[in-house]
C-alpha cells in the first residue's frame, strides 16, 4: 500500500501548471478581483471599524483621491516647470522690494555669472549687472518708490559689482595687461555713461519739479560719478600696447556700424544724423592717430641713421686720443683738454638720442591716448545705440560731443575774428575820456596785434593758432567795447588812418554783422 | 486536515487571505482537475472558475474558515458539472447504480483497500486512471493524489464513508483489472510477434 500510494503520488506530482500558466491564471484572478471588489464594509476590517467610529459615515472619497493623485502629479510637474523656467523669467522684471527680486539677483544673475567663462566676459557681465541695478533704481525713482533704504541697497550692490569688476580686471591683468587695460576702458566708459544717464535723470526730474522723497537719485549719481572718476584715473595709468588697442578699436567700430545699420530704420532722422556725425568723427580721429604712427616710424629711422654717424665719430676721437699720448706734457695737456672737449661734445650726442627715443615714446603714448579716447567714445556711442534708458535720459551731445573738423574750427575762428574786427571798428567811433584813454589804447594795440596774428594764421591755415588768436582778440575787443560803450560817440571828424568815411564804416559794420550772422547760422547747421 | 490558517481572518484582509490560498492550493487543484478531465486548458479554466466562485462567495459576506476543503468542494462540483455537460446520461446512470449499491463487507474495510493497493504497481495504475469511470477516479485521486482521509472525502462528495470505501475498493480493483488486461495484451503481442 505504502509503495503504491508513494508511486502514485510521485507520478501525480509530475502534473503541474507551467510557470507561465500559473502566472497567467493569477493575473486573471486578480483582474477578476479588481472588477469585482469587496463591498466597502468588508475592506480591511479593523481599519474600517475605526473610520466608521470616528466619522460615522463611510468615506466615499477614497476612490476619488486616488484619481486625484494623478492630476496632482501632473499639476506638480507643471508647477515644477514653472518654478524652474517661469519664476526666473518673471523675476527678470522685478525691482528691489519685489518678492522675486532676490531670485533675480541671487539666482538668475549668479547662474549667468557662472556661465561667463572668460574674465573679460565676466567684467562685461558685472558691468551689465551694475547697469541693471541702476536702471532698477531709476525705474523706482520714476515711480516715486525709491526709499532711502532701497537706494542704500542699490548703492551697496553697485559698489559690490564695481569691486567685482575691478577684481576681474586685476585677474585679467595677471595674464594679459593689454586686455585688462581694454576691459578697464570699457568699464570706465560704461560708468561714465551711467553717470551721465543719472545726471540726465536728475535734470529731467528737476525740470518737471517732481523732486521729492522717493524720487531722488542724487546720492546714487554721486557714487557712480566717483566710481567713474576713479576708473578713469586708474585706466589712464595703465600701459597699453598700440596694436592691441588698434585691433580693439577696429572691432568696436565694426560693431558700432552694425548697430547703426540695424537701428537706421527705427531711429528718427535727427538721431541718424547725430550718430552718423559721431561715427565720422571717430573715423577721423582714428585716421589722425594712425597718421601719427607713420610719422613716428620716419623719425625713428632718422634717429637710427644719426646714431650710426655718431658711432663713427667716436672711433675717430679714440684714434686721435691714441695719437696724442706720446706727445710732450704741455702738448699732451693741450691735446687732453681738446680730447676732453671733444669727448664731452660726443657725450652730448647721447642725450639727443634719448630725446629721440622719448619723443618716440611720447608720440606712441599720444597715439594710445587718442585711441583710448576713441574707444571710449565708441563704447559710449554703442551704449547710446543699444540702451533705451540711455537714449531717454541723455542726449548724444552730452555723451559724445561733436568733434569739429579743421575747416569747421577755422570757420568758427574766422567768425570770431570778424566779430572782433567789427567791435574794433566800432570802438574807434567812441570818444574816450582821459580816465580810460590809456587802458583803451593798450587794449587797442593788443587787439590789432592779435588780429594781425589771426590773419597770419588764417593765411597759413594754422588751426590752433588761428583759434587762440581769434578767440583772444574777440575777448579783448569785447572788454574794450564794454569800457567804451558808456561813452558818447565821436563827431564825424575822425582820425584819418582809421576811418575814411563814416558811411563806409557803417556799411562795413553791417556787412560784418551779416557775415557774423552767416557764420553763426552755419555753425548751427553743423 | 491541518488547522494552520484558522486564526488568519482577523489579522489579514480578505484579499490577502484569498490570494494566499491561491498560492497554496492552485497547483493541487489543477492536478486534481487535470486528472479528472484530462484536458490542460479545461483544467486551468476550472481552477480559475473555482477561485472566482469562492471570491464571489467571500464578496457576498461569507466567512471561509478553511479554504482547502471549500476549494475542493467547489472544484469537485465544477468537475461534476463538466461531466454533466459532456455525458449527462451515463453519469446519472452511474450515480444511480452507485446510490443503490451498498457494497460488500470486503469492500467496506480499509484494510482490504490497503491490501488491494499493495498488489498494484503505482506507476502503471496512475497511467490507467483514465480507463476507469470518474466516480472511482474521483475518490482515488482524492485519496492518493490529494491525500485526503476517508472522512474528508465523504464530506466532499457528500456520500457516506462506506460509499467512499466501496468506491475506492472497486476503483482499485478496476485499475488492477486494467493493469492485468494491459499486461495480457502486451504478452499476447509479444507471443504473436514471437
Amino acid at each position: 500500500m505504502k509503495r503504491f500510494s508513494q508511486q502514485f503520488k510521485k507520478k501525480s506530482d509530475t502534473i503541474r501548471m507551467r510557470v507561465s500558466e500559473r502566472a497567467d491564471l493569477r493575473d486573471r484572478l486578480v483582474a477578476y478581483m479588481e472588477y469585482h471588489p469587496l463591498p466597502q464594509e468588508m475592506r480591511s476590517v479593523p481599519k474600517k471599524k475605526r473610520v466608521a467610529q470616528t466619522l460615522g459615515i463611510p468615506s466615499e472619497s477614497f476612490h476619488s483621491i486616488s484619481i486625484n493623485m494623478q492630476y496632482l502629479r501632473g499639476f506638480a510637474g507643471v508647477f515644477a516647470v514653472f518654478l524652474i523656467v517661469g519664476v526666473p523669467l518673471v523675476a527678470e522684471r522685478s525691482v528691489p522690494g519685489d518678492v522675486l527680486y532676490p531670485v533675480k539677483t541671487n539666482l538668475t544673475e549668479e547662474v549667468r555669472a557662472s556661465l561667463k567663462l572668460s574674465p573679460y566676459a565676466k567684467v562685461e557681465w558685472e558691468t551689465k549687472r551694475l547697469e541693471r541695478r541702476l536702471s532698477e533704481a531709476r525705474l523706482l525713482a520714476t515711480a516715486g518708490k525709491l526709499t532711502p533704504e532701497t537706494e542704500a541697497k542699490v548703492t551697496e550692490a553697485v559698489k559690490a559689482h564695481t569691486d567685482a569688476a575691478q577684481q576681474e580686471i586685476a585677474q585679467i591683468r595677471e595674464a594679459d595687461a593689454d586686455e585688462a587695460a581694454i576691459a578697464e576702458i570699457a568699464f570706465a566708459s560704461a560708468l561714465e555713461v551711467q553717470s551721465e544717464v543719472l545726471e540726465g535723470h536728475i535734470a529731467k526730474a528737476d525740470k518737471e519739479g517732481s523732486v521729492s522723497e522717493g524720487t531722488s537719485v542724487v546720492a546714487l549719481a554721486s557714487v557712480i560719478h566717483e566710481a567713474a572718476e576713479v576708473a578713469d584715473g586708474v585706466q589712464g595709468q595703465a600701459v597699453l600696447s598700440y596694436d592691441k588697442l588698434r585691433g580693439r578699436v577696429e572691432a568696436e567700430t565694426t560693431h558700432a556700424y552694425e548697430l547703426f545699420t540695424s537701428i537706421e530704420g527705427s531711429a528718427s532722422e535727427n538721431e541718424i544724423l547725430d550718430i552718423k556725425r559721431r561715427l565720422s568723427d571717430i573715423e577721423r580721429k582714428i585716421a589722425v592717430a594712425t597718421a601719427v604712427e607713420e610719422v613716428v616710424e620716419v623719425t625713428v629711422v632718422e634717429a637710427v641713421i644719426e646714431a650710426d654717424n655718431n658711432t663713427e665719430a667716436t672711433t675717430v676721437v679714440e684714434e686721435e686720443q691714441a695719437e696724442a699720448l706720446p706727445a710732450s706734457t704741455t702738448d699732451a695737456f693741450a691735446t687732453e683738454t681738446e680730447v676732453v672737449e671733444e669727448i664731452s661734445a660726443q657725450v652730448e650726442v647721447e642725450p639727443v638720442m634719448e630725446d629721440e627715443v622719448i619723443a618716440e615714446q611720447t608720440t606712441e603714448v599720444e597715439q594710445v591716448t587718442a585711441l583710448r579716447a576713441v574707444l571710449k567714445d565708441l563704447r559710449k556711442l554703442i551704449a547710446f545705440m543699444t540702451d533705451i534708458d540711455v537714449r531717454e535720459n541723455v542726449t548724444i551731445e552730452e555723451l559724445v560731443p561733436v568733434t569739429l573738423t579743421d575747416e569747421e574750427r577755422l570757420m568758427t575762428a574766422r567768425s570770431q575774428y570778424n566779430q572782433a574786427r567789427a567791435l574794433a571798428e566800432e570802438i574807434v567811433l567812441y570818444e574816450v575820456n582821459d580816465e580810460y584813454a590809456e587802458k583803451v589804447e593798450v587794449g587797442m594795440s593788443e587787439l590789432t596785434a592779435l588780429l594781425a596774428a589771426a590773419e597770419g594764421a588764417f593765411t597759413e591755415n594754422a588751426v590752433v593758432a588761428a583759434e587762440s588768436a581769434a578767440s583772444e582778440a574777440l575777448a579783448v575787443a569785447a572788454d574794450i567795447h564794454a569800457i567804451v560803450s558808456g561813452m558818447p560817440k565821436k563827431d564825424i571828424v575822425l582820425p584819418e588812418e582809421l576811418v575814411t568815411e563814416p558811411k563806409e564804416a557803417t556799411t562795413t559794420l553791417e556787412t560784418t554783422e551779416e557775415e557774423i550772422g552767416l557764420a553763426s547760422t552755419t555753425e548751427v547747421t553743423i | 486536515m491541518s488547522g494552520k490558517q484558522t486564526d488568519d481572518s482577523t489579522k489579514e484582509g480578505h484579499e490577502e487571505r484569498f490570494l494566499k490560498a491561491f498560492e497554496e492550493y492552485s497547483d493541487a487543484l489543477f492536478r486534481h482537475a487535470f486528472l479528472r478531465v484530462s484536458d490542460r486548458e479545461r483544467a486551468i479554466d476550472i481552477v480559475h472558475d473555482t477561485f472566482t466562485k469562492v471570491w464571489a462567495y467571500v464578496r457576498n459576506g461569507h466567512e471561509v474558515d478553511q479554504f482547502r476543503p471549500f476549494l475542493y468542494k467547489v472544484l469537485n462540483n465544477l468537475i461534476v458539472d463538466e461531466y454533466r455537460k459532456r455525458k449527462e446520461a451515463s453519469l446519472d446512470a452511474i450515480m444511480e447504480v452507485d446510490g443503490v449499491d451498498e457494497g460488500t463487507f470486503d469492500e467496506l474495510s480499509e484494510n482490504t483497500v490497503e491490501s488491494l493497493a499493495a498488489t498494484l504497481d503505482g506507476k502503471k495504475a496512475f497511467d490507467l486512471l483514465e480507463e476507469i469511470p470518474d466516480t472511482y477516479r474521483e475518490v482515488i485521486v482524492l485519496r492518493f493524489v490529494d491525500e485526503l482521509g476517508p472522512k474528508e472525502i465523504s464530506e466532499l462528495i457528500e456520500e457516506t464513508e462506506n460509499v467512499v470505501s466501496v468506491r475506492l475498493h472497486r476503483g482499485l480493483k478496476l485499475l488492477r483489472e486494467c493493469v492485468e488486461k494491459k499486461e495480457r495484451e502486451a504478452d499476447e503481442k509479444r507471443a504473436a510477434k514471437a
